[in-house]
């Protein structure tokens, strides 16, 4: 078992195997060696860190991907920007828990999760107008109204057919 | 930094004793949005989304406006468009070699050349107009960004239509005296697409009879052609000579070229009168001499196009039939004609269905990774055949039809035939533009005939970046550019 403590002072008890999925912690265990030593993680909150571990548990097991299979994972990535069932359940959260899972994931180094993330925000993005995009981001408009008329005209032959 | 600067600031002012605390609260309060995530993460989101995305993207803020400039990006896209794709786009320059905003524009011309291409109303989104060298042949390079124009004197000038002003630079200088009625020209070009940078080669057929009668020059020669660079950018293009040989002097006119790799092949009437195709190995035959080994093939009596394909292939196309030779089970000669021919070079014979008055007058072969895609155009049809390298079948391809002038009404050899769609231009000197589909069943539409005028000879097309070139009814050294793509390279 291995000790994990958050930002907000929590701790976590998981097995080895499901925290290694995390690059991050791997590498941090093999540095220190056998030890009961707790792990800090600052930049990871304890109710991130709760569906990180989640996450983590649900696919132990599951090989990781090698540092060198950036080009066949270029291949996987240009195939799929679906999102299989399970993980698609796990990641419907509020747009705030899902830029925090994004975040984690990329601070812990967990590919497939910051994958997971990256993939459900570009579905969000997909099929839709500038204004609803601002919409339903939240987006403030800092054009002013000449840009704004400059980029219209320059996407006006892209509008959706 | 200074926005932390100045909320200390100002929490100072208020409170100092708890300022620290309140800062973070302050910095908790705002929740976490997608314009707050860092750019690396955000392109790795962007990497996930399609062009048009990315464009609806730009338009909602100027922070995610910059992300979708992002290089990598657009890499991704191009690389995954070229990958898409049985025949992909030709790269005059590799991937890494370009900007990101070259990047982009690349792909949204081709995907905006795809949109173009479908509009219902035939309408170009630019036309342009430049005066050339008088055409005998018109090229237009993959890509759509180089013209060749070959004169009736064997001079070769390129236009780069990318550029902002569009000036002719000579490629190959004359190769005839003067001009004169009897003298031949015949021009093929191959495209190396295995090369990094834009790389193809010119076999030019030269008779030049312009000399008084202490004696014709007859000539092959094979030219290299390379981009020429300046830093990254490509500027212009350079030719070197790679091969010049004489013409065997029963060698009276060439009919038909075909050039790929080491290897030219040229049907051409001989003494005898009747026609033979000839297959040599131009990097071999190099030199004044003309002792030079060919191989010989395929009497025949009626004019035919011919393509040399992979694998020592040659495909013969005339009006009575259509054959296929393995040219390498013929033995090499240095005679003129050997006393006989072996016919265990055809690998099959294929004929139409219909009886053809007229020669094939054009022919364009379109290479896939495992195929090559055939078309021609007779007197009254275009049709297709599809010719498998691997495997390969000694059986016949069937031949299609892709359109019939019963309705469409085109002269067949001023029809440009493109790997989806051709221009074909009809009795009145008309262009239309038609996308293949099954056979008989074709989709026609007018090219913005309200602006173009009537075409003159065989138009040019390139139908990545949505380009064609026009030669004017009346005016015969001036072309008019029109492209379908609405983004352009410059």
């Amino acid at each position: 078992m291995v000790l994990l403590v958050t930002s907000d002072n929590e701790q976590f008890n998981a097995d080895k195997d499901v925290v290694e999925r995390s690059v991050l912690i791997k590498n941090m265990l093999e540095d220190v060696g056998e030890s009961d030593q707790p792990i800090p993680l600052p930049n990871v909150s304890s109710s991130v860190m709760k569906k990180v571990l989640e996450y983590c548990e649900h696919h132990r097991g599951e090989p990781l991907p090698s540092a060198d299979a950036d080009q066949s994972q270029d291949e996987t990535r240009k195939r799929t920007t679906d999102i299989s069932e399970w993980d698609q359940k796990f990641i419907t959260v509020d747009q705030e828990m899902l830029f925090e899972i994004i975040l984690a994931a990329n601070y812990l180094d967990i590919k497939s999760l910051l994958d997971v993330g990256c993939k459900t925000v570009a579905n969000m993005i997909k099929g839709k107008t500038p204004e609803e995009i601002r919409k339903l981001f939240n987006i403030v408009n800092d054009f002013t109204p000449e840009e704004e008329a400059q980029i219209k005209k320059e996407n006006e032959w892209a509008e959706d057919r | 930094m200074s926005v932390i600067d100045t909320l200390i600031g100002t929490v100072q002012q208020c409170s100092p004793r708890s300022s620290v605390n309140l800062i973070e609260a302050k910095i908790a309060q705002v929740p976490l949005r997608l314009v707050s995530l860092p750019v690396e993460l955000l392109t790795e989101v962007l990497r996930s989304l399609t062009w048009r995305d990315l464009l609806c993207l730009r338009a909602t803020c100027k922070y995610l406006s910059d992300a979708t400039k992002t290089r990598s990006v657009w890499a991704h896209l191009v690389d995954q468009h070229v990958s898409s794709k049985l025949r992909p786009p030709l790269l005059e320059r590799p991937l890494s070699m370009h900007t990101a905003e070259e990047l982009e524009r690349l792909l949204l011309v081709w995907t905006s050349a795809d949109i173009g291409w479908e509009r219902d109303d035939g309408r170009a989104a630019r036309e342009r107009s430049i005066l050339v060298e008088p055409a005998e042949y018109l090229h237009l390079i993959q890509g759509g960004r180089w013209l060749l124009v070959t004169t009736d004197i064997g001079q070769v000038t390129y236009y780069d239509l990318d550029a902002e002003v569009i000036e002719g630079v000579q490629l190959i200088p004359q190769q005839i005296h003067k001009p004169f009625d009897l003298n031949q020209i015949m021009m093929d070009i191959d495209i190396d697409s295995s090369s990094p940078t834009l790389s193809f080669r010119i076999a030019l057929s030269v008779f030049d009879r312009s000399l008084d009668w202490t004696g014709n020059e007859a000539t092959m020669q094979v030219w290299a052609v390379t981009l020429l660079l300046n830093g990254l950018r490509a500027v212009g293009l350079s030719a070197t000579r790679l091969a010049l040989l004489h013409h065997r002097f029963t060698i009276v006119s060439v009919m038909a070229l075909s050039l790929l790799g080491p290897t030219v092949a040229f049907t051409a009437q001989s003494n005898e009168r009747c026609l033979h195709t000839f297959v040599l190995k131009w990097d071999q035959a190099d030199g004044d001499s003309t002792n030079y080994p060919w191989r010989v093939m395929n009497p025949s009596f009626y004019k035919p196009r011919i393509q040399l394909l992979r694998g020592n292939k040659l495909f013969v196309a005339s009006r009575e039939c259509m054959r296929l030779f393995d040219y390498s089970v013929i033995n090499e000669t240095t005679h003129i004609l050997p006393s006989s021919l072996s016919a265990s070079s055809c690998l099959w014979t294929t004929s139409f269905n219909t009886r053809f008055t007229q020669d094939i007058s054009t022919l364009n072969c379109f290479f896939t990774p495992n195929t090559a895609q055939i078309y021609m155009s007779t007197s009254q049809c275009i049709h297709s055949i599809t010719v498998e390298s691997e495997p390969f079948s000694d059986e016949p391809p069937p031949i299609i039809k892709v359109l019939d002038s019963h309705r469409a009404c085109f002269f067949p050899d001023q029809t440009s035939l493109g790997y989806t769609r051709a221009i074909v231009v009809d009795c009145d000197h008309v262009a239309w533009l038609v996308r293949y589909t099954a056979p008989d069943k074709f989709l026609r539409k007018p090219l913005s005939t309200s602006t173009l005028p009537p075409v003159r000879r065989v138009p040019v097309m390139d139908e990545e970046s949505g380009r064609v070139v026009f030669p004017d009814f009346i005016q015969s050294r001036k072309m008019t550019i029109i492209d379908f793509a609405v983004v352009f390279m410059s």
